[in-house]
């Protein structure tokens, strides 16, 4: 339990060091995925308040559309790509990191889009149409420091200096959809073999 | 004997109650009523708003079958003038379709051939047919027929040498100048003085494209160029010019999402379009190919490709459709002209069945046209209470809601506003209501901020104080002690 606290504490220190704060996590192991997998459950429940409990001017989808377990799924599934994409490609380019390293990382620096997600949501209510361009900027602000963290944190595991992680993290995304790309024809392609496979055996049973 | 007698009146009996004709009612309307949901553009299912009440062909009227009836235009009093194309004459009959008289296009004594004349107007005084294959507008006298002139292919500085004059729609505004929808020009609507002479193109249609295709276009050869569709701007379908003097315009295919223009006598297009759908039709294959004018700034647009007709009001919002390509009653083969007659009713002329098909009001479109009457005239507490009505008949209707809901803004009720926006998915209304209800509730709860500003400064002061006293007492005391010392 304690080893949880600490490493939800040192979420913390990474806001305010992060290079520090990723070398520190790496090389003195101050995080653990016990933490990065409550940060999941997290992302995934605030995300979901955000879509549900956000004020109707504010709302961009159809809330009769929404599902949860459809948005958990996609969350759940992304965050594995990224991890296995990051991991592939990083092995094959020198990086340090391990798997949970970059687990833990990629949560770690998931988390300002939490922190903003929960008081973002509720101040729709107080917001009106000509306030709108805060909740942009609020919006707008998390993410780009989320993608900030992600840049450092890759920076720091993997030992890998600025550009390299740059194009590491660019690569990753193109390997994620690469592999869905796969994922989609390895499915297509068993579908195929087992369809093929049951007419062979119906025909064999309409001989026999 | 007695009991043969009883089962022959039986007999008769039964016979004569289902020998009664059926009326138009009883028969299967062969078309539902639609209308676009503000919320997300979905289909709404609607109660019928117009329902077809008879049918006429030409030897109803005792003048033998209509041969290409093309267009129909209604006068003042509210006759209609037909344009029986393939005969070579014009048929007038009254507002009740019983006839009138009729005369046959002659000039010199001699009896001309208009089959392919497309449009018929008629003013005050006068007939105007675009006998369009020959170039020419036909100018006869309304009360006895007799041809007075023609106009044809205008000539002017602006207009290219070769330029072909098909005419295919004309309408004439209170001073006797034309406004001529001609086959082909994409220009503009033709404007003509009443003798025939070019004054200026009118409302031309803006070529529409994207960046991405300019980006392409750089790149392809001529030939290929070529091959591609060109760049030019939609050309006109029909027009028609409404009790204030607005050119109703309609395109074959949209500009900009919208296939009706509202032009002003200067030619800019004015038309309002409040709603979240556009004034396409379906959206999806739909082709304007006529528009009518009618009442309190309706208008009703023929969409040939699917014999349906929709109806707009002055601020966009589609308010019903009705009409199918359909053998039965109701339904069209090759509808080609619309027009208003009393009482809201609405004929259509199909050219390939050469007949008149009129549809009236049910009680549904009724309450939405008195609705509409009273929205117009600037009546809302009325209004509202007949948008209430069609509430009740259709609670899905979001032109209702939306008007129910700005109403209440204006009496200030908030709260049933802001319910009322979000149901009919008005955002910016809806945050403006919000917007009123916040400044109501900072006004009435500024004592409470108010307070808490005060007690948190006074606890702040205090706090302040307190250990500024307290330094000072330890600086006295650190000095006692140092001269105690």
């Amino acid at each position: 339990m304690s080893e949880l606290v600490a490493g939800l504490k040192h979420i913390f220190y990474i806001f305010s060091h992060p290079i520090d704060g990723f070398w520190v996590m790496k090389s003195e192991k101050k995080g653990n995925v016990k933490s990065a997998l409550v940060i999941l459950l997290l992302l995934t429940v605030t995300m979901t308040y955000r879509i549900v409990g956000t004020e109707f001017y504010f709302q961009s989808e159809q809330l009769a559309k929404f599902s949860f377990l459809l948005l958990a799924a996609a969350i759940v599934l992304l965050v594995v790509l990224f991890c296995i994409a990051n991991w592939a490609l990083t092995t094959l380019m020198d990086g340090k990191g391990s798997f949970s390293e970059i687990f833990m990382m990629l949560m770690y620096s998931l988390c300002p889009i939490i922190l903003v997600n929960i008081p973002l949501t509720a101040l729709t209510y107080f917001f009106v149409a000509e306030e709108a361009t805060f909740y942009t900027l609020f919006n707008a602000v998390s993410i780009v420091w989320a993608v900030f963290l992600l840049f450092v944190g890759n920076m720091s595991i993997h030992e890998y200096s600025g550009i390299k992680s740059i194009a590491t993290l660019i690569l990753t995304v193109v390997a994620m959809a690469g592999i869905i790309v796969l994922v989609i024809l390895a499915g297509n392609l068993v579908q195929t073999v087992w369809l093929w496979l049951g007419s062979i055996v119906k025909e064999l049973s309409y001989r026999i | 004997m007695k009991k043969l007698l009883v089962s022959i009146l039986f007999i008769a009996l039964i016979f004569s109650v289902t020998a009664v004709p059926a009326s138009a009612e009883d028969t299967v309307i062969p078309y539902t009523n639609f209308t676009y949901s503000e919320a997300d553009g979905s289909i709404v299912e609607s109660p019928q708003a117009y329902i077809p009440q008879t049918t006429v062909y030409g030897k109803d009227l005792g003048i033998g079958d209509f041969l290409y009836p093309s267009d129909f235009d209604t006068d003042t009093n509210g006759d209609i003038y037909i344009l029986d194309a393939g005969n070579g004459r014009v048929v007038v009959i009254d507002t009740n379709l019983q006839y009138k008289s009729h005369f046959d296009c002659i000039i010199n004594d001699e009896k001309i051939d208009i089959s392919t004349a497309q449009g018929i107007t008629v003013t005050q005084d006068s007939v105007y047919i675009c006998d369009t294959d020959h170039s020419r507008i036909l100018v006869f006298n309304k009360a006895d027929g007799i041809f007075k002139y023609e106009i044809g292919t205008p000539t002017a500085v602006a207009l290219d040498d070769n330029f072909l004059f098909k005419p295919a729609k004309v309408s004439v505004d209170t001073h006797g100048d034309l406004y001529v929808v001609s086959n082909g020009t994409y220009e503009g609507i033709l404007n003509l003085r009443p003798d025939g002479e070019f004054v200026t193109f009118f409302a031309a249609n803006k070529v529409s494209t994207d960046a991405w295709d300019l980006f392409w276009r750089n790149f392809s050869t001529k030939k290929q160029r070529k091959a591609r569709v060109a760049l030019i701007p939609q050309d006109f379908s029909s027009i028609d010019i409404d009790a204030n003097g607005f050119l109703m315009i309609t395109t074959f295919t949209a500009v900009n999402d919208s296939m009706v223009k509202r032009a002003n006598p200067g030619g800019t297009n004015v038309i309002r379009t409040l709603s979240n759908s556009k004034i396409n039709g379906n959206k999806i294959d739909s082709s304007f190919s006529d528009i009518t004018a009618g009442p309190d700034r309706l208008y009703s647009c023929l969409d040939r490709k699917n014999g349906k007709i929709y109806t707009y009001n002055n601020d966009g919002y589609l308010l019903y459709t009705f009409g199918a390509k359909a053998a039965q009653q109701g339904g069209f083969k090759n509808p080609t002209a619309i027009t208003y007659l009393d009482d809201y009713r609405i004929a259509a002329l199909d050219i390939d069945r050469a007949s008149i098909t009129v549809f009236k009001t049910t009680e549904y479109a009724d309450t939405i046209h008195l609705a509409n009457k009273y929205q117009t005239n600037l009546e809302y507490d009325k209004a509202t209470e007949q948008w209430e009505r069609v509430l009740e008949y259709n609670s899905n209707f979001s032109l209702a809601i939306k008007m129910i809901g700005i109403r209440h803004f204006e009496a200030g009720e908030y709260q049933l506003a802001k319910k009322y926006f979000k149901l009919c998915n008005a955002k910016d209304m809806y945050s403006d209501a919000r917007q009123e209800l916040r400044s109501e509730w900072i006004y009435n709860n500024s004592w409470i901020i108010m307070t808490v500003v005060l007690v948190l400064a006074g606890f702040y002061l205090y706090v302040r104080i307190k250990e500024s006293v307290k330094k000072r007492k330890e600086k006295q005391r650190a000095k006692q002690q140092m001269r105690s010392r």
